[in-house]
C-alpha cells in the first residue's frame, strides 16, 4: 500500500527520513533478497535484549557465577531470556500495527492518569539504571587506569556524539556496532576454559541448586530477572519500531530480530556467568566485588590480563550502549507524553526537546556517579531491584494493547500467548516481592 | 507541547519518495490520537490495587536501599 496523500496534507522531513530508510526496504523485498531486508529490518530487537545485557545485568549474571559457580542460575538466566523474547515480540507487534509508542498508547487509550504513572516508574527506574550504566563505564574504565571524570565524560560524549545526525537509522547503527561487543563476555568465558560437562550438566538438571542466605538468593534472582526483562525496554522497542518504520508486512523479519536478540544476549549473559563462575570454584570472598576494585581485578589471576582486560572492555560496552538505549526510552517516553516531537528522523533544531531529553538524561546520571562519597555499590545492587518491582504494571498495560482488537485487530494476542505474559507477570512480581519482603524485614531486624 | 516543525508541501520532488510509507505512517496520521478505550470497573478497580501494591513493595526496596546506605556510610 502507498501513501494517497490529499493535496492540503502536510508532509514533513521526518516523514521524508523515514520514507528514505522504507524505499529501501520495499526495494530489497520486491528484489526477494531476504538477507539485504533482514539486514534492513532488524536493530530494535537486538538493541533492546543487548541493551538490556547493561552494566548491572552483567555484574549480576557475574555475581551469580561467583557466588553459586555453574548450576541452577545458568539455564534460569537461559530462560529468562525467553520470557524477555516473549514480552519484546508483543511490544514489536503492537509499535508495528499502531505506529504509535508504549507511553503514547497508555496516554491515549487510558488516560493521562495511568500514562503519567507509567511515565513516572520510568523515569524513576531509568535514572537509577542510567546511574549504574556510567558506573560500569568508570569501572571498566578504570581497570585501565583512566581517570573517572574522563570515563563519564566519555560515556556522555558517545551519547551526545550517537544522537547529532538526525537520523534514526544513523543512531541504530552506532549502537548495532557497538552492541556487537557484548559478544565479548562469551570470550572470556571461553578463556576461562569451563568443564563442558558441567555446562551441560547445569542446563539438564538445574543443579546445583544455590545454598547459604535466602536473602542473598532472593537478591540474585530478582536482579537476573531485573537483568532481562525491564519496563524502559518496553518503551524502547516499541517507539524505536515505530521511528524505524517498521509495519505490519515486517512483523516476521522485527520477530527474528527479537529472537536473535535473545540468542546474543543470553550468550553473553550466560558468557559473564561461566567466567565469573572461576571466582567459585577458587573461594575468592565475593561479596564486595561490585565496589570499585570490580570482577575484572579479581578475575585476573585466574584467566590472565588479557581475560580481565575484555572483561573490563565488555563493561565499558554493556554500559555505553545501556546508556544510549535508556536515555533513548526516556526521550521518546517523555516526548510522548508531552505530545512533544519524539524521533530521532528529526533534526536538533526540529526537536531540541526530544534531544535534550536525551541527553539531560544521561547528563544527570553522569553527574551522580561523580559525587564524591556517592554509594555506587548500593545503586548498582538496587537498580535491577527496581525494575522487577515495577515491571508488572508495565507488562500489564501491554498485555491490554496486545489484546486490544479495535488497535490490533487479526494482530492481537492469541489467548496461549496471554497465558504466558501473565505468567511472566506474575512470576517477575513475586521475584521482586519475595526479595523487599525479606531485605524490608531483615531491615528492620526481623531475621527471615 | 504540539511542535512546529518545517513542512514540505506536495509537489515537490519528494512526492515520490512518501509513497514509500504506508499512510498511516505520515507524521501528521500518527499524531492522531486514538480513541480512549473506556474501562470496566472490575478493570480500573484491579489497575488500583495492583498500583497500590507495587507502591508498598516499592517504598519497602526504597527504604531497604536508604537504610542500607546510612549504615555503609556510618
Amino acid at each position: 500500500m502507498t501513501a494517497e496523500v490529499a493535496t492540503e496534507e502536510l508532509l514533513t522531513p521526518e516523514d521524508l527520513t523515514r520514507a528514505g530508510d522504507r524505499r529501501r526496504v520495499l526495494e530489497a523485498r520486491h528484489r526477494g533478497r531476504r538477507f539485504g531486508l533482514l539486514w534492513l529490518l532488524v536493530g530494535p530487537g537486538l538493541l533492546v535484549l543487548l541493551g538490556e545485557n547493561d552494566g548491572p545485568s552483567m555484574l549480576s549474571y557475574a555475581a551469580s557465577g561467583a557466588t553459586y559457580g555453574v548450576g541452577f542460575f545458568l539455564p534460569f538466566i537461559a530462560v529468562t531470556f525467553v520470557a524477555a523474547v516473549i514480552v519484546q515480540e508483543m511490544a514489536m507487534r503492537v509499535g508495528a500495527v499502531t505506529h504509535r509508542g508504549y507511553g503514547e498508547l497508555i496516554f491515549q487509550r487510558f488516560g493521562s492518569f495511568w500514562g503519567w504513572l507509567s511515565v513516572i516508574d520510568l523515569l524513576g527506574t531509568n535514572l537509577v539504571t542510567l546511574i549504574t550504566e556510567f558506573i560500569a563505564i568508570r569501572v571498566g574504565m578504570s581497570f585501565f587506569g583512566i581517570p573517572a571524570p574522563l570515563a563519564v565524560g566519555g560515556g556522555l560524549v558517545l551519547v551526545a556524539f550517537s544522537i547529532a545526525g538526525g537520523r534514526y537509522w544513523r543512531w541504530e547503527r552506532i549502537a548495532l556496532g557497538l552492541a556487537a561487543f557484548n559478544m565479548l563476555f562469551v570470550v572470556v568465558a571461553i578463556m576461562s576454559r569451563p568443564d563442558p560437562a558441567a555446562l551441560a550438566h547445569a542446563f539438564a538438571t538445574w543443579s546445583p541448586l544455590p545454598g547459604g542466605s535466602l536473602q542473598l538468593f532472593l537478591l540474585i534472582l530478582a536482579s537476573n530477572i531485573g537483568a532481562t526483562v525491564t519496563p524502559w525496554m518496553l518503551f524502547f522497542q516499541q517507539s524505536a519500531v515505530v521511528d524505524k518504520g517498521i509495519t505490519p508486512k515486517d512483523i516476521s523479519q522485527s520477530r527474528i530480530d527479537t529472537i536473535l536478540g535473545g540468542v546474543l544476549a543470553a550468550s553473553a549473559g550466560c558468557g559473564a556467568l561461566v567466567a565469573a563462575s572461576v571466582l567459585f570454584i577458587h573461594h575468592v570472598d565475593t561479596s564486595r566485588l561490585q565496589a570499585g576494585t570490580g570482577f575484572a581485578e579479581a578475575l585476573q589471576p585466574f584467566i590472565g590480563y588479557p581475560g580481565a582486560a575484555i572483561f573490563s572492555l565488555g563493561l565499558i560496552e554493556a554500559g555505553a550502549l545501556a546508556a544510549m538505549t535508556i536515555s533513548a526510552s526516556t526521550a521518546y517516553a517523555l516526548g510522548e507524553a508531552v505530545k512533544g516531537p519524539h524521533s530521532f528522523n528529526r533534526k536538533l533544531a526540529d526537536a531540541p526537546s526530544f534531544y535534550a531529553f536525551n541527553l539531560g538524561a544521561a547528563l544527570v546520571a553522569a553527574a551522580v556517579v561523580l559525587i564524591p562519597g556517592a554509594p555506587l555499590l548500593s545503586i548498582t545492587l538496587n537498580a535491577n531491584l527496581l525494575a522487577v518491582v515495577l515491571m508488572p504494571a508495565a507488562l500489564v498495560f501491554l498485555i491490554m494493547l496486545a489484546n486490544d482488537r479495535e488497535l490490533m485487530g487479526p494482530r492481537s494476542n492469541p489467548g496461549w500467548l496471554n497465558w504466558i505474559g501473565i505468567a511472566v507477570a506474575v512470576l517477575v512480581g513475586l521475584a521482586g516481592t519475595s526479595y523487599a519482603v525479606v531485605a524490608f524485614f531483615n531491615t528492620l531486624g526481623w531475621h527471615l | 507541547m504540539q511542535d512546529h516543525q518545517q513542512h514540505i508541501y506536495l509537489g515537490e520532488p519528494e512526492e515520490d519518495l512518501i509513497e514509500s510509507l504506508e499512510p498511516d505512517q505520515l507524521v501528521v496520521e500518527m499524531d492522531r490520537p486514538v480513541l480512549r478505550r473506556r474501562l470496566s470497573g472490575y478493570a480500573t478497580a484491579g489497575l488500583w490495587v495492583l498500583r497500590v501494591f507495587l507502591l508498598t513493595v516499592t517504598g519497602m526496596v526504597i527504604y531497604s536501599f536508604a537504610i542500607g546506605v546510612i549504615n555503609t556510610s556510618h
